[in-house]
């Protein structure tokens, strides 16, 4: 079955990321991702706060990892160490055979720009580009798809999340799960392998937080990799792994059953 | 392959939408989206553009209208004063080799009455049909004068409005009146303008000159060098030669004038003060819209860090985002320009056109051009003041990271240390809550605040400035004045006994004391033995009190003094090697005088005619005219400009009455007049300045306000939140302003003293041959104190307005 969501399955028709060909050697594993022994402590006036002690966490190809726990445990600081957008104050994070914690702040953006869909929970679609333009965004930062290709995508991306019929609003003139249908769309602009999805559903209601969980399912099946931040039990029960962190350490890891029994 | 099928047969349908990346069009859609900040930045470079492109636009409009409109009228490169003389001898002169063209003059003072006032005027008489040397350029009426017709230099505007078909009345030094028709009006741009002397310049037939009672010869030989026209050492070795040529063909040669510049107008001096108080100007305004583009720059970007760390989280590169805020900029810079470039061509064509109006310099402009350079200047200017400006704010910017951009609270992100800051809130004990609010806001963003600070401080100091530099001329003019503790100054056409003109002035209603000095020419030698710079020397009696020049250097004569002489200090533009102490040579009456310099007093203006002091016993008996004079000054019984000129006609009425010959009759307050006019050109630069550094302070606050509050909306929320009432918002947001306005002011007022003393220097070295007496402008101080006031509320008020509109719901929404 072709894919809805991108031209060529999980690639973007540049290969895997490889800003200087060292982050590829000494992967340590076959694993998508991996996350090791990683420790993030911020330091302020009111004293040092050590936000994640020590994670070790590993997520193959295809898999849906739902990251729990409750506010301030850590899950939002993992996925900013997996998605370059935090750096680890020591440890490892490797994605798809590249050494993110090596990465240079430039050579991240270049490399989450292709390798890596991030998706906000407020959004954070530019509120002065059309909800097409922000879509198209990414590919014209990563050079992706040749420049009268990328207008097509960027509409066929739209079309598969039923936006069709806004694409040349602005975000503000469009419901909040339009927005956020948006922003998946501009995560799946580059055709990353992987998305990383900060509490999608958190801002939206019960009937348009559906909608973009099916998005995921959907993305999924055809062989992308989620990571998806939520504090939702419901949610976390129809994925194929959670991932519960207390206290910023990763108290157990669900194995992949959960999704099956919904399905 | 099917959906690349897809894109490749939908591309070609959309490619005229594909023109634009998605990343420009955030940029455009930026501008386009927020327009009053769009229009704040636009205005803050279009300040810079339009003061650069003004002052650089009229300097090129005005130096080519002096220099290449000069050269138009084929200017004289001396001239020389000779017995009457014909055609024989100009024809004589013309056919030397090294002369390109020479032209004879009759030149003559006489008085004239216009417009129910006598004026001195020097009334000179050619041959209009063969114009070779300083050639007159009609502006209106006749080109040429016929038989007792008139034709004036309508420099003369700027002191009676005359018209063509006028009739004026012309008194001879013997008191007989002829009736003449006003029919034409002229540019020279060789005579002296009015605004400069107080007289008029009127043009006749040698002709009439007969009729006057005069002859038809020339007295004035003026000539043009075939090569070297600007090698004044060339011009007067020339002149040399022309003088012995002309006495060995029997004339006698009375004086010699050979320009400090040959070849240059007169008025180059006026235009590069006037550059050099628009340059001041110019650099200024361009500073202040750094400070601006600067501070706008800061906020903008400050506010677009989220969206910075969006664009970074899909992919976007810090140069990447580099481009797009610099082509931000740079489409702000072109707006700028679109705006500022037109407006400058405008405004410099006015104040040119104001400058070279009659009653100024009287200058005939170029023709309306655009000026590939100056727009090349200004196009330069409008991108690289704000790309500078910017980029710190841009680098800053694009390199924060992804996780502090997108989890900035849109707080301001420079705060002090929260140590300094209780300690300044603790110490503000009785301080309340609002005015403890502003103050902090203001310490809280330092550098935004320095910089608002500093374009305000700046404006005001340069403003009460340039108020500053009003009072010192007035004080200057006052002080120069002193020169004319006189009432009515009457020069004669040849010596009179002094006690016989005691005798008839007394007589006159009105007069109360006469004092007479005399006058003789003559030129001072350089080393080589060389006749030089003409020199006149003015010679009241020793210890006379009618005349206290303003002395620079040196002293004021002393009744015993000899050959001691108080020189000009024109002079010392001319040759700034002399000093007090100097020995000079001063060649008078065909026979050379040794005179020591014991002084120098301040004169105004550039002038040829160098005027020193030396007491009357001295020059009188060097001269042969002892117990005689050639020009007294009368003490009158009223002081009045009214009854001075009363009096003054009186005495002239009375002199001709009793057979003596006037050649001029002057009140201290026309010439007092005089002087104050030279400052009129420059007051009127620095009152153009004053109000464009007022516009320039005036939107910078307003900005800083605006951007201000627009920052801390969340924080406005946070106050309506926890009680805060409209007023409360409003008055916040005011006091903030005003609060600003007094730091700045209270600075301002202290940097206001150099910045006088700068301005005072540059207009003094133009106008006065020195410095001008400074004198601190307190209105100027308190007329800023109010205008900061104004503008703080005003550029408060409507932020603040909007700010106490919102709800909280709207305002916690914002970000």
């Amino acid at each position: 079955m072709p894919s809805l969501f991108s031209s060529v399955q999980g690639q973007n028709g540049h290969g895997r990321f490889q800003p200087n060909g060292n982050q590829t050697n000494g992967a340590p594993s076959n694993h998508l991702l991996q996350v090791r022994q990683v420790v993030k402590t911020y330091h302020s006036s009111a004293g040092d706060f050590t936000a994640l002690k020590g994670i070790d966490l590993t997520v193959d190809r295809g898999e849906f990892v739902a990251i729990i726990g409750k506010s301030g445990c850590g899950k939002s600081t993992l996925i900013n160490m997996i998605t370059g957008i935090d750096r680890p104050t020591s440890g490892e994070v490797w994605v798809n055979g590249t050494a993110v914690h090596t990465l240079s702040e430039g050579a991240i953006a270049q490399w989450r720009g292709r390798e890596l869909g991030v998706i906000f929970q407020f959004f954070q679609l530019l509120p002065t580009l059309t909800v097409m333009q922000n879509v198209m965004l990414p590919m014209d930062f990563c050079h992706t798809y040749p420049i009268p290709q990328r207008r097509e995508r960027a509409m066929h991306l739209l079309e598969q999340v039923g936006l069709a019929d806004v694409a040349h609003k602005l975000p503000s003139s469009v419901s909040g799960g339009q927005q956020q249908l948006a922003a998946i769309a501009r995560a799946l602009a580059n055709d990353p392998p992987i998305l990383a999805a900060d509490e999608p559903t958190g801002n939206l209601d019960s009937a348009t937080a559906e909608i973009i969980f099916q998005l995921f399912n959907q993305l999924v099946d055809q062989g992308k990799t989620i990571l998806m931040v939520t504090h939702d039990p419901d949610k976390a029960r129809r994925v194929t792994r959670v991932v519960t962190i207390v206290d910023g350490e990763i108290l157990k890891t669900q194995p992949e059953f959960t999704r099956e029994i919904v399905r | 392959m099917r959906e690349k099928a897809i894109y490749a047969s939908r591309s070609t349908h959309h490619a005229k939408n594909m023109i634009i990346r998605p990343r420009w069009k955030k940029v455009f859609a930026d501008l386009w989206g927020n327009k009053s900040r769009t229009l704040l930045v636009v205005l803050s470079i279009a300040i810079g553009v339009f003061a650069v492109g003004m002052v650089a636009n009229a300097y090129l409009i005005l130096a080519e209208a002096s220099t290449v409109g000069y050269e138009t009228v084929n200017p004289t490169s001396a001239f020389i004063l000779t017995s009457p003389f014909g055609d024989d001898l100009v024809d004589t002169i013309r056919d030397m080799p090294e002369v390109a063209d020479a032209e004879g003059r009759r030149v003559r003072s006489v008085r004239m009455f216009l417009h129910g006032r006598w004026y001195n005027t020097a009334l000179s008489a050619q041959n209009y049909d063969d114009g070779r040397v300083n050639l007159l350029q009609s502006t209106g009426g006749k080109a040429a004068p016929g038989d007792h017709e008139l034709l004036i230099d309508q420099t003369a505007v700027a002191l009676t409005d005359f018209a063509i078909g006028d009739t004026a009345i012309v008194e001879m030094s013997d008191g007989r009146h002829y009736e003449m028709t006003i029919v034409g009006k002229v540019r020279d741009q060789n005579s002296n303008p009015s605004i400069n002397t107080g007289g008029i310049n009127a043009y006749t037939t040698l002709d009439t000159f007969e009729w006057l009672g005069e002859t038809a010869d020339y007295n004035r030989l003026l000539y043009v060098a075939a090569e070297n026209k600007h090698d004044r050492a060339y011009i007067q070795a020339l002149t040399g030669d022309i003088k012995d040529k002309i006495e060995k063909s029997g004339y006698m040669v009375y004086f010699t004038l050979v320009f400090p510049e040959p070849g240059v107008s007169p008025t180059k001096f006026i235009i590069q003060s006037i550059r050099s108080v628009l340059g001041i100007l110019a650099a200024v305004s361009l500073a202040l819209s750094a400070f601006l583009v600067f501070n706008t720059m800061s906020a903008l970007i400050l506010r677009q860090v989220q969206y910075i760390g969006i664009m970074k989280a899909i992919g976007g590169l810090t140069r990447n985002l580099v481009g797009m805020y610099l082509l931000m900029v740079a489409a702000f810079g072109l707006l700028a320009y679109a705006v500022a470039a037109p407006l400058a061509a405008v405004a410099a064509q006015q104040f040119a056109e104001f400058i070279a109006s009659p009653g100024l310099l009287d200058l005939r402009l170029p023709v309306y051009r655009l000026r590939p350079e100056i727009m090349t200047l200004e196009l330069a200017v409008s991108l690289l003041v704000p790309v500078l400006a910017a980029l710190p704010a841009i680098w800053r910017g694009t390199r924060v990271t992804v996780f502090a951009a997108l989890n900035s609270t849109g707080l301001s992100q420079e705060n002090l240390s929260n140590s300094l800051l209780e300690q300044v809130i603790e110490r503000l004990r009785f301080v309340t809550g609002p005015w403890l609010l502003s103050l902090g806001n203001i310490l809280r963003n330092r550098g935004r605040a320095a910089l608002t600070l500093g374009t305000l401080v700046l404006g005001g100091a340069v403003f009460i400035g340039v108020l500053s530099v009003g009072a010192s001329a007035d004080e200057t003019v006052a002080e120069l004045g002193q020169a004319y503790r006189f009432d009515v100054q009457v020069e004669f056409e040849r010596p009179y006994r002094l006690t016989q003109i005691e005798e008839y002035a007394l007589h006159v209603p009105g007069v109360a004391r006469v004092e007479g000095w005399t006058v003789v020419n003559g030129a001072i030698l350089n080393a080589a033995g060389e006749e030089g710079n003409s020199m006149t020397i003015l010679a009241p009696p020793g210890g006379s009190e009618l005349t206290h020049p303003k002395i620079v250097a040196g002293r004021w004569l002393k009744p015993d003094d000899q050959n001691a002489v108080v020189i000009d200090s024109s002079l010392l533009r001319e040759d700034p090697s002399l000093q007090v102490g100097d020995e000079i040579m001063v060649k008078i009456n065909g026979r050379d005088y040794p005179w020591t310099i014991v002084g120098v007093y301040q004169s105004i203006g550039v002038t040829v005619w160098y005027e020193s002091y030396a007491n009357y016993a001295y020059v009188s008996r060097l001269a042969r005219e002892v117990q005689q004079t050639r020009r007294v000054q009368l003490v009158t019984n009223a002081h009045d400009p009214a009854s001075q000129l009363e009096i003054a006609a009186r005495v002239n009425d009375y002199f001709q009455q009793v057979g003596i010959r006037v050649s001029s009759v002057e009140t201290s307050s026309d010439m007092r007049g005089v002087q104050e006019d030279q400052f009129n050109i420059i007051v009127s630069v620095l009152l153009v300045m004053a109000l464009l550094i007022t516009l320039v302070g005036g939107l910078g606050l307003a900005g800083t306000m605006s951007m201000n509050v627009l920052e801390r909306t969340r924080e406005i929320g946070v106050m309506r939140a926890v009680g805060a009432s409209d007023g409360s918002v409003l008055r916040v947001i005011l006091v903030e302003g005003v609060l600003m306005a007094l730091i700045s002011w209270s600075m301002a007022i202290f940097l206001a003293v150099p910045a006088g003393k700068l301005l005072s220097s540059v207009v003094g070295n133009h106008i006065v041959n020195g410095q001008l007496s400074y004198v601190y402008s307190v209105p100027g101080a308190l007329l800023w104190l109010a205008l900061v006031l104004v503008v703080a509320v005003m550029a408060s008020y409507v932020p603040a307005r909007n700010a106490s509109r919102l709800t909280v719901r709207d305002v916690l929404a914002y970000e």
